[in-house]
């Protein structure tokens, strides 16, 4: 009787709340919804830790321009094999038994695939043994880097070839074709940075982005080759040009150029910016578009927010993405589409509840869709194949909005353990890094651990976060210390305690990286309301890290167009402003060590380029010697990502161990041997967390 | 003589064919395998002591086969003058040697040369000569060993130990070669006698044999106390035996880095010290060696280490050419010359030798670091050029090789430690301006180790000064310092470490005849270059050690005194022995034995 009822609430539930991703403004009614959705589902049975920890041995596919054929990685660990799936009869054939190349593309003409590696751009001929060929190596000062595959030449690349990766002026900037026999072609060279460049149909090169002060802008080059410009985009907003305008050959641009969030947009002859697609609840920035492989006609738009979405740009493509999403659900979708009804579609579906990546085929003509790629994972430590964790047993992300105190609307995620009573169970905020980031809506692997052990997870995409607009991201203000955006954290975790999700006395505060340091700021400045930290390599002072970064050359990595220091004084934060930097010491973790009354888990490595190491041990040093309960692991090899499988694990195992300890959570499972003289090797303060 | 001459060529003429043509085919095979050119010192070293001891065992056999009674008496009952025999019997040697030895240097260099695109300089050709000089004095110094005073004259060899221990390079290695073949042959023609077993006799002739015997006597003497050492050791406490004296130097050379760092700390003032001890026990700990004591000297007959270094994506070697002061190249495939690369993108000369020292974080895969004696270049394998990247001021050295410390690079100069942004290193190809200048705090020549953690603010950076201070050439200290990462420097703290050894036992280099000390640190450096590298902060000697060496000087003299009383000697002589051993202590009084004692008794 009991489980007929719990089916009939499940039926009502899902007749009246949209669907994950669905695109709608949310409201109470429709979060409770969720919540109930939620509630009502079977509980989850109590998961292997490793067994959360998989990886797709398929990766990276990509469809033939002709649709023939799918080019894709197998992976194994860190060893990549490329392998080539016809489309018509399934077969499958390795092309390469080992590879560095960490993307493959193709060229228009379907004949070569392209394997690009951070060394070199390697071409190789699917038509004949004979021709393959390195097109361009891409490391060294004078970088390389691959644009684009020329939109209308059947078989080239356009590269953009600069001094050095920061460089902005003094040395010339060089746009080149490179075809697959190795011939070169200079298409422009400019003393200004390149950013971006359309061809029109004719396959003349018609319009350039470069960079223009601390902004972009759009150019178009006569036949001379005279540059007139269009358009100015504002430092920060995006400006991105689609290699290839229209059938009228008018350019497309994606980016904030004409308002928020970012759109899509088509510039006709006279310089006017018309709209072509912006996300209809008009919240999130446009991830993704993809176009028709041969004239570059923009068919599908996706958006990665809090609600992921994936809009047809033309009656066709809705009408088969409607297709779709009948047969897959609402799912994060990425689709290669082709540029007939003859030509099949490559999609890769995604979902928070669903481990690792699926692929599809889908014929327009028959509208039908079928499994393609359907490996098993690997265990990540192990690398023995394993089974996908059934879809009901791993928690869904429920998108939850909530107003700060200063008013201003914030967007962000929650996890529910399935079939709990969420008023009762222990509530963890788990902060993004960047914090120029945002918080995707695909499967996680640490958050389904921390939901299957019992906690609800919050993941705000408090103000700074990209994903919801150029406002929402500049709305920061350089507020990074114990101030706006921490503020943004905590109204969140109390808006969620306030709607009866999570046992407020029972919250703690995770996170990496950026992540990190709001945790520490967390318990450091609320520790009424967080009882607990987890901060995974954590700056302990936001602005001396990136006064640090800003000497190291993880700098050129970071700052894309304009240099690192600029690019930080645009979101106010100017390194050279004694005010910014003293406001960000003055409120930082390290500064107020002495106010930390609760245990804190710290992970870190040293090898960490992003966030030193001696930043978190100066300040485990101190909360050490004021007798704070701190746990300390260093990992002396593992970088700012954390580490390989071994180093994951024994963070999961230790989070679980600190939360079980302070939250009371599920206990975790004892580690094994191998992983237990890890840990034994790593940890430095045992802190209240001590290995078994 | 011209007779005696040719004879002895006849004689050993089978003997140096087969051993030229021995050495032509291993130095043949040798060069086929690797460059000769561009082998390491210790290489050289080697190989010239298979010359020495070709030579010396050619003069022990060809002599000591002359000395025998009825040969010798034979040999010099001629009718010419006992120097030209010695002459001719000499210039015959010298010419089997040539052949023999300097021959087959000559004909692999010329090969070198003429068939490959191998570097060949001024100094390569110097080669032969050097190994002609040191063959000879071998030559030399076997025959005075044979034919002078069975009691001293062995002591002609301490004049090729001088070889080994000189510091002299290039022509000055020479010079120095040079000079000990001089003094060896007049030796050997001093010694070149019908009475073997009489004493050198005018006074020219009595310093030219005392002088490198008294040498050998003191060399001797530090053996002896070497030997002492050793059953020290053998006896198990020795500061060197398992755990080290606590709070002494030898204790701080063999510290693991963080404990060093908290020792020293342990005595600090500053209220941060409790702080940074438990930051050590936490972090890495990165250390900075000192590494040259010389840099690589324009002409020098040897290499520190292979001044060659490969571009494996063009496949090409750079051989750096003392001559061009530049570096030239070949191709690995077939051997051809591709060219001659300077200093910067002008192809200038580089101003002192550049030593490829391999490479740096943010450098492209083929890119080298090169190293002059205060610069350092990028080479960079993209443009096949060579970029100016560090500068030390104008007077400083290089000490060591650049070393990661963290995401920074050190930078050790004689008279600093840098801290270089490794952004610098990557981001651009400009000079990079080190962000942290740290003084030294004591003299280069005595730093053992360096020590350091990152701090949020910057370093905490040791400096342990001990090197050499087991003979007294440094009072053991560390000192600590934080540097801000503005660059302000604070001290820490300054510990100072035990000796570790007795007093005498550090400074018996000194007493055992202080004259004698001084004229090994001057003949040792005779024809060198200043070297900055080698600057200490030496400390006076004590006034025990002093009243120890001036007791053994009185008690020389009064011996000699003692001595000669029985002895035919002039009173002049008598006296100047006695000056000699007031002057120069045990050596001297030795050596006056072992010249007049036994005989000439009155």
């Amino acid at each position: 009787m009991k489980s007929t009822s719990t089916l009939l609430l499940c039926l009502l539930i899902a007749a009246l709340v949209p669907a994950e991703g669905r695109g709608a403004a949310q409201t109470s009614d429709e979060f409770s919804l969720a919540v109930a959705q939620e509630r009502a589902r079977a509980p989850a049975p109590r998961l292997d830790r490793s067994a959360l920890l998989v990886q797709d041995s398929v990766s990276d596919s990509v469809r033939a321009p002709d649709g023939s054929s799918i080019a894709y990685f197998r992976v194994v660990g860190s060893a990549r094999s490329v392998w080539l799936l016809d489309t018509d009869d399934g077969s499958q054939r390795r092309l390469l038994q080992s590879t560095e190349a960490q993307r493959l593309l193709w060229t228009r003409d379907s004949q070569w695939l392209l394997m690009e590696s951070p060394r070199q751009l390697f071409a190789l001929n699917l038509a004949q043994s004979a021709g393959s060929r390195m097109l361009s190596a891409l490391d060294g000062p004078s970088t390389r880097r691959l644009l684009a595959v020329d939109p209308v030449r059947p078989d080239a690349v356009v590269l953009l070839e600069g001094p050095r990766p920061d460089a902005v002026a003094a040395e010339r900037w060089r746009l080149l074709r490179i075809d697959v026999r190795g011939r070169e072609e200079v298409l422009h060279s400019s003393a200004r940075r390149i950013t971006g460049f359309a061809f029109e149909q004719n396959g003349r090169l018609a319009y350039l982005a470069r960079l223009d002060g601390e902004g972009i802008g759009v150019y178009r080059l006569d036949d001379e080759r005279a540059l007139h410009r269009l358009l100015r985009c504002k430092p920060l907003l995006r400006c991105s040009l689609l290699p290839l305008a229209n059938q009228q050959n008018e350019l497309l641009i994606l980016g904030d150029a004409a308002g928020d969030p970012s759109r899509l947009l088509r510039m006709d002859r006279n310089g006017a910016l018309h709209l072509v697609h912006v996300d209809p609840r008009g919240a999130a920035d446009i991830e993704e578009i993809a176009v028709d492989p041969f004239d570059g006609t923009p068919l599908l738009a996706s958006h990665a927010s809090t609600r992921p979405a994936s809009h047809g740009l033309g009656p066709s493509t809705r009408a088969h993405l409607a297709r779709i999403e009948q047969v897959l659900g609402a799912r994060s979708l990425s689709i290669q589409p082709g540029g007939s009804d003859q030509a099949a579609w490559l999609i890769a579906e995604r979902a928070s509840a669903l481990q690792g990546t699926r692929w599809h085929l889908y014929q327009p003509r028959s509208k039908t869709l079928h499994r393609i790629l359907a490996d098993p994972p690997l265990q990540q430590r192990s690398l023995r194949s394993t089974d996908w964790i059934a879809e009901s047993s791993l928690a869904r992300k429920i998108a939850f909005d909530w107003t700060a105190s200063d008013g201003m609307r914030l967007h962000g995620q929650v996890m529910l353990p399935p079939g709990r009573d969420p008023a009762a169970l222990p509530l963890i905020a788990q902060i993004h890094g960047g914090p120029w980031n945002h918080v995707r809506p695909g499967y996680e692997s640490h958050t389904q651990l921390l939901v299957n052990r019992g906690y609800i997870v919050f993941e705000p995409d408090f103000r700074g976060s990209t994903g919801h607009g150029f406002g929402y991201l500049i709305a920061a203000r350089g507020d990074y210390g114990n101030g706006r955006v921490q503020q943004d954290i905590v109204d969140g975790v109390r808006a969620l305690l306030a709607k009866g999700i999570g046992d407020s006395q029972r919250v703690g505060i995770s996170g990496a990286s950026f992540g990190g340091y709001s945790s520490l700021l967390g318990v450091s400045f609320e520790p009424d309301l967080f009882k607990v930290a987890v901060a995974l390599v954590p700056p302990t002072d936001f602005g001396w890290d990136l006064r640090w970064v800003s000497r190291s050359s993880e700098a050129l990595e970071l700052s894309k167009f304009l240099s690192f220091e600029d690019w930080l004084r645009l979101v106010d934060l100017d390194l050279a402003d004694p005010a910014t930097t003293l406001r960000l010491q003055q409120q930082s973790p390290l500064a107020n060590s002495q106010r930390l009354r609760r245990p804190v888990l710290l992970i870190a490595g040293g090898k960490d380029c992003r966030v030193p190491v001696r930043g978190v041990i100066e300040y485990a040093a101190k909360l050490k010697r004021q007798g704070a309960d701190i746990t300390l692991l260093i990992d002396p090899e593992a970088g700012h990502s954390g580490g390989g499988p071994l180093a994951r694990e024994a963070r999961n195992y230790l989070v679980e161990r600190s939360l079980h300890r302070h939250l009371g959570g599920d206990a975790a499972d004892p580690p094994d041997a191998q992983l237990a003289s890890y840990i034994e090797r790593t940890l430095r303060l045992r802190g209240s967390v001590r290995s078994d | 003589m011209w007779d005696l001459f040719k004879a002895e060529l006849q004689r050993f003429r089978f003997w140096c064919l087969a051993y030229a043509s021995l050495h032509l085919l291993i130095l043949g095979f040798l060069t086929r395998v690797v460059d000769l050119a561009q082998q390491p010192l210790l290489v050289y070293r080697s190989i010239a002591a298979v010359y020495a001891l070709s030579g010396l065992l050619f003069g022990l056999y060809q002599l000591g086969n002359y000395r025998r009674s009825n040969t010798w008496l034979q040999l010099l009952h001629r009718p010419l003058p006992h120097w030209r025999i010695a002459v001719a019997l000499a210039a015959a040697s010298v010419l089997l040697l040539l052949i023999a030895v300097a021959l087959p240097v000559l004909v692999i260099a010329i090969w070198q040369k003429t068939m490959t695109a191998r570097v060949v300089d001024l100094r390569h050709w110097l080669l032969p000569v050097s190994a002609i000089l040191i063959a000879t004095s071998a030559y030399l110094a076997a025959g005075y060993a044979v034919l002078g005073g069975r009691r001293f004259a062995i002591s002609g060899l301490i004049l090729l130990g001088l070889l080994l221990a000189s510091d002299a390079a290039g022509f000055g290695a020479l010079l120095i070669q040079l000079l000990a073949l001089l003094w060896l042959a007049a030796l050997l023609m001093l010694a070149f006698k019908p009475d073997l077993s009489a004493s050198p006799r005018s006074p020219l002739a009595l310093i030219a044999v005392a002088l490198p015997l008294q040498m050998a006597i003191y060399c001797a003497l530090v053996m002896v106390c070497f030997g002492v050492e050793l059953l020290w050791i053998m006896q198990g406490s020795h500061p060197n035996n398992s755990t080290p004296p606590a709070g002494g130097f030898v204790e701080a050379n063999k510290a693991a880095p963080a404990d060093l760092l908290s020792a020293g700390l342990a005595v600090s003032a500053r209220s941060e010290a409790a702080l940074w001890q438990e930051q050590i026990a936490l972090s890495e700990v990165f250390q900075v060696f000192r590494e040259f004591e010389r840099l690589p000297q324009r002409h020098s007959l040897s290499n520190l280490s292979p001044m060659e270094f490969d571009d494996n994506e063009r496949g090409e070697r750079w051989v750096f050419s003392h001559d061009r002061m530049r570096f030239r190249g070949y191709r690995l495939s077939d051997g051809k010359g591709v060219g001659e690369m300077g200093a910067t993108t002008a192809n200038a000369e580089f101003t002192t030798p550049a030593l490829p020292i391999g490479s740096l974080p943010g450098f492209a895969k083929d890119d080298a670091l090169l190293m002059t004696a205060n610069g350092l270049y990028q080479y960079q394998a993209r443009s096949r050029t060579t970029l100016p990247r560090f500068q030390l001021p104008s007077a400083e050295r290089f000490a060591a090789t650049p070393s990661l410390v963290g995401e920074s690079i050190a930078i050790l100069s004689d008279r600093a430690l840098y801290i270089v942004d490794g952004r610098s290193v990557s981001e651009n190809e400009d000079l990079i301006a080190p962000r942290l200048s740290i003084p030294l705090p004591g003299a280069i020549g005595n730093l053992t180790r360096i020590d350091l953690i990152e701090l949020v603010d910057g370093y905490l950076i040791s400096f342990t000064y001990t090197s050499t201070a087991h003979n007294a050439r440094v009072d053991p200290y560390q000192e600590i310092v934080q540097v801000h990462d503005d660059g302000a420097t604070e001290p820490v703290a300054r510990r100072v470490l035990a000796m570790d050894y007795p007093t005498w036992h550090r400074y018996e280099l000194w007493w055992l005849s202080p004259a004698m000390h001084s004229l090994y640190q001057g003949a040792t450096q005779l024809f060198v270059a200043d070297s900055p590298l080698l600057r200490i902060d030496k400390p006076a000697v004590p006034l025990s050690m002093r009243w120890l060496a001036a007791t053994l000087a009185v008690l020389s003299m009064s011996l000699v005194l003692l001595l000669s009383r029985g002895l035919v000697l002039t009173r002049s002589r008598r006296l100047a022995w006695a000056a000699a051993a007031a002057l120069i202590g045990l050596p001297a009084l030795i050596s006056f034995w072992l010249l007049h004692g036994g005989k000439e008794r009155g």
